[in-house]
């Protein structure tokens, strides 16, 4: 059945993930897609060794990651994807990935960003690669936890894209 | 029939905003839960302090079951507690709390039976307590 959740999230794999949406979704594998950690030796043992209520992680690089989604790895199983980035996930999309929905989960402040919720913010090349991902056909939706009420993100995107413009 | 976890309430009993606390960041992880009250024993003598429980435990009355969770094993809110389940049927104390105690009980207390959820829980505080 593949992936059933596709998230960006800046923390990558940590409670929300494990705990809300693992609980939420019972998947065999959480996949996390990171260049920075899946090459930095202390990174890739920490988010490895996390607590994930006994589900497996894989960690992976970008390139990494395509390969084995072109040899059909994973397509047998439920997997929560995630991947701290708006442009890593474009690449994911533009390089295989095919997908109906991601979730954006957690995109927080830092210098320049805009905000669009109480945890999502976006800079102008956030903008541009989200409202790409829309463009592949792929709904752009915010939800933190299960629980909360899902949000387009697309109509408040635009609406930021008008005004910098 | 094995009694499933529905209805499960909990009283968190500890030092100054830890119950609070905790539950601000079970609601940051989780999303807003219900069937819980967070009581401190600041201000309080033992008296006061079994009885902010008791009232705690009433306001939660339509639960079929409350566990209660203090923070530290022989400190006053452990021994107002003691003394409430000590006569009472349906209450259950958990000593020790921690935040993955928590999650492991919001996560589960639906799913699982009550003895293997209390089981559960001290399994996953326990086991969340680690050197690096």
């Amino acid at each position: 059945m593949a992936f059933v959740l596709v998230r960006i999230d800046d923390r990558l794999i940590h409670g929300q993930v494990t705990l809300a949406w693992g609980s939420s979704l019972n998947p065999d594998v959480m996949v996390l897609v990171n260049n920075d950690v899946a090459s930095t030796e202390w990174k890739r043992e920490l988010y490895s060794t996390t607590d994930t209520m006994g589900v497996r992680i894989d960690v992976l690089g970008i390139d990494s990651f395509l390969d084995h989604l072109a040899k059909g790895r994973w397509q047998s199983e439920d997997a929560i994807l995630v991947v701290n980035s708006a442009a890593d996930l474009l690449a994911l999309v533009r390089g295989g990935l095919s997908i109906k929905q991601i979730n954006v989960g957690g995109m927080h402040f830092s210098d320049g960003k805009r905000e669009v919720l109480a945890y999502v913010y976006v800079d102008d090349d956030d903008i541009r690669d989200l409202l790409d991902i829309s463009d592949l056909g792929i709904a752009v939706e915010a939800r933190d936890v299960p629980q909360s009420e899902p949000v387009d993100l697309v109509p408040k995107l635009l609406k930021l894209r008008e005004k910098s413009t | 029939m094995t009694k499933l976890g529905r209805g499960i309430g909990c009283v968190i009993v500890a030092h100054g905003e830890v119950g609070e606390g905790l539950m601000g960041a079970v609601r940051g992880i989780l999303g807003t839960q219900s069937g819980w009250r967070a009581v401190t024993n600041t201000g309080l003598g033992l008296p006061e302090l079994e009885t902010a429980v008791r009232t705690a435990i009433k306001e939660l009355a339509g639960m079929r079951m409350v566990v209660l969770f203090t923070d530290m094993p022989g400190g006053s809110c452990h021994h107002a507690c003691r003394n409430i389940i000590r006569n009472s049927e349906g209450i259950r104390m958990l000593t020790g709390l921690n935040l993955m105690m928590l999650l492991e009980f919001f996560v589960k207390r639906e799913r699982v039976p009550i003895e293997e959820l209390l089981s559960l829980v001290q399994e996953r505080g326990k086991d969340s307590v680690r050197l690096s």
